[in-house]
């Protein structure tokens, strides 16, 4: 009995057959993001947390033996990030953001690689020799380029951010991720050699950091296009989807069997798809972002297993320390240098350097591939060391987002006229004044109020005020045809009862609701009394609507 | 043509109240229960109070007391005629009312409501039935009058 043998021991949750072991990694990793978001802690971070119990350090559910078994995920999933990368990187993007946006977006990126590479540096020099202190260091500096963007952009949504933080950080959270990605493929293949991962031939492992990257970058652009000229064949979701998932996977084989930089190739291939067919590339990203999320669970639940606490020294925790301090430093300077240099205004270079602490999959990402490529202490000290910062960059990284966009008023701006119409009551533009005539009122005086109103009904108010019924043009059509009748009939005899009513702090959204359920175009608003409190039409609910949305964007 | 329907012999009645709230008591006591689930002084609340607003004399002898409201089950048309004629009736000529036409419809029968009120009007302009019918000595009298009026109308039109 397997049951028997798992219970007392005798049998590891590893020696289980693949599936089920996915199902549990799978299922638990979700259920540990759950309950951290609900304590308000990134998923992400959950999700490494449970890898982190089950792996060894924890209750050692999961030996490296068996991570190394899974290591396809890994690599699927780190395409995946790759490729939804490569689709941010769009020229037409680039262009419209412009002079200022560039400047800060190399800069920032640059400042962090730089400061964190130095900081770092002289503190690895305790641990590693010369040589290796400096290759480690300067992958390191190239991860410390990342910002998360998921993380960042869940903080602007549910601040409902909007103005040039915001959108600056939008456009910068993407693309330094691919400045990241560039600067780890060259470093990672330049500190190969120095770390004694490249062959005898000096020549050979100086020219394989370009064969890399440039390979990748070929195979990349070659494998875009044909993913296109493929996709143009085919409009079914399901036939796109099931093309340019394996067009992924054949692609990040390929790249393993030829040794080019995985990563690069799949985010190439993103960015030709992206610029060159971007309407059919829309529906392709869609369709991964979806598939995706399981693969991240695994992934990170992974990343967590493979952690080693016991590698957390002093030194190690204090070189995390200065990566996080060096990081936020050079990512402050570039910010400042680079607004400053392109005129960016002094809101903009005050608080976006707050917004660009978070780092999560990439970075994760980049430090995996790192331990893989310089297996042993070197790998461990950088995945430790990344997965560390990146825990503690995530539980503070969105305080300080919120920080930023506070102090650059920026928040409870993005807000769409469907939010709008949920927020805004029905009172403010009600006119109480207006759309009505007293029940006493005779015809000749009901055809004068239309005449002098916008509105296409009138109200028919009792001698209290109290709304009693209300007159349409059609109910005013019938007495017309009847002029006979006009010296003798009253407002009260041509009303008819109301289809719906409304109090006046009732939201728009919710007016909108009971005039769509009674399938007429105008609400009348009542108090507790029953007193005609004004009459409001759906046309002018969504005009008001739209004349505060407007008046949003414009500040 | 919605008169023509809701006139039927139980429909008119030779009113001797000479008084215009007596008068109205006396049509609305005519109504049939299943007509309406408001009370008999329901109705009359709610005619009192559209005469309050303004009088439905319409001159000429007409008082045409009308109301829409919910508890109404069916239209109901009352003609009552008063030789004698009610003169606290405030008609707009000052004329004692001699012919009531009370209308009681369901509270969405707008269309109904100023149709019907149109063919009344329209109906009583003719002097000659008009004068015929303040002067009738029974109902049997005044149903027939109408409807050899109303048939020869509907012959006319065919």
């Amino acid at each position: 009995m397997k049951i028997l043998e798992l219970i007392n021991g005798s049998m590891r949750i590893e020696e289980l057959n693949a599936l089920l072991f996915i199902g549990i990694a799978l299922f638990g990793g979700t259920i540990g993001g759950r309950l951290f978001q609900k304590i308000r802690i990134p998923q992400v971070v959950g999700y490494i947390l449970i890898g982190l119990a089950l792996g060894e350090s924890g209750l050692d559910f999961l030996s490296s033996a068996t991570l190394n078994r899974f290591q396809a995920i890994n690599y699927f999933a780190l395409g995946l990030i790759s490729f939804s990368l490569g689709g941010e990187l769009k020229f037409s993007t680039l262009k419209k953001n412009g002079r200022q946006f560039s400047y800060i977006l190399f800069l920032e990126a640059f400042g962090a690689f730089l400061l964190v590479s130095l900081a770092l540096f002289w503190p690895m020099r305790l641990l590693f020799d010369d040589a290796i202190a400096l290759a480690v260091s300067l992958v390191l500096g190239s991860i410390a380029a990342a910002t998360a963007a998921a993380g960042t952009t869940d903080v602007l949504t549910e601040y409902r951010a909007r103005g040039i933080v915001s959108s600056t950080l939008l456009g910068i959270i993407a693309l330094d991720d691919i400045l990241a990605l560039f600067l780890f493929t060259i470093l990672a293949g330049i500190a190969a050699p120095l770390l004694g991962f490249g062959g005898e031939n000096l020549l050979a492992s100086m020219l394989f950091p370009l064969y890399e990257t440039f390979g990748a970058v070929t195979l990349g652009l070659i494998s875009g296009f044909a993913l296109i000229w493929l996709l143009k064949k085919y409009t079914e979701e399901e036939k796109i989807f099931v093309f340019a998932m394996g067009a992924i996977l054949l692609v990040l084989g390929a790249s393993i069997f030829l040794d080019v930089d995985m990563l690069m190739t799949a985010m190439i291939m993103g960015a030709v798809l992206v610029n060159k067919a971007p309407r059919k590339s829309r529906i392709v990203f869609n369709l991964i972002e979806r598939f995706s999320t399981p693969i991240y669970v695994l992934f990170f639940v992974f990343v967590g297993a493979s952690l080693k606490f016991a590698s957390l020294s002093p030194l190690i925790l204090l070189m995390i320390g200065i990566f996080i301090l060096a990081r936020f430093t050079g990512k402050t300077l570039g910010v400042r240098l680079g607004g400053r240099l392109s005129g960016a205004s002094k809101k903009l270079r005050r608080y976006l350097p707050y917004c660009l602490l978070s780092q999560s999959g990439v970075a994760v990402g980049l430090a995996i591939v790192a331990a893989q490529r310089f297996p042993g202490v070197v790998g461990e000290t950088i995945l430790i060391m990344v997965t560390t910062s990146t825990f503690i960059l995530q539980l503070i990284g969105p305080t300080l987002i919120k920080y930023a966009i506070d102090g650059a008023d920026e928040a409870g701006k993005n807000i769409s006229e469907d939010v709008l119409k949920e927020q805004l009551k029905l009172a403010e533009l009600l006119h109480p004044e207006e759309a009505f005539v007293k029940d006493a009122a005779p015809i000749s005086e009901v055809i004068h109020r239309f005449a002098g109103t916008s509105f296409s009904e009138l109200c028919v108010l009792d001698k209290n005020d109290r709304l009693a019924g209300v007159i349409s043009f059609d109910n005013l059509k019938t007495v017309l045809v009847s002029p006979e009748l006009n010296h003798f009939l009253l407002a009260v005899d041509i009303m008819s009862p109301l289809p719906v009513l409304a109090s006046p702090d009732m939201s728009l959204r919710e007016a909108e609701k009971r005039m769509r359920k009674t399938g007429v175009e105008y609400i009348a608003a009542v108090d507790g009394a029953g007193r005609f409190r004004g009459l409001s039409e759906q046309r002018l609910i969504d005009r008001f609507a739209r004349q505060r949305y407007l008046a949003l964007q414009e500040t | 043509m919605h008169l023509n329907r809701l006139i039927t012999p139980d429909s008119i009645l030779l009113i001797k109240e000479t008084g215009k709230n007596d008068a109205l008591v006396r049509l609305v006591a005519s109504v049939p229960e299943a007509a309406s689930s408001l009370s008999g002084k329901d109705i009359l609340e709610k005619l009192h109070a559209r005469e309050e607003l303004m009088s439905t004399g319409i001159g000429l002898g007409l008082g045409i007391p009308h109301i829409r409201a919910a508890g109404i089950n069916m239209p109901i048309l009352r003609i009552g005629v008063q030789p004698e004629g009610i003169p606290d009736y405030e008609s707009i000529d000052g004329l004692p009312v001699k012919i009531l036409f009370m209308i009681l419809l369901k509270e969405d029968q707008q269309r109904e409501h100023v149709a019907l009120l149109s063919e009344i009007v329209s109906l009583m302009k003719i002097e000659q039935l008009r004068n015929r019918l303040a002067a009738i000595t029974s109902a049997e009298q005044a149903y027939g009058l109408l409807r050899s009026h109303l048939d020869g109308e509907e012959e006319q039109k065919a």
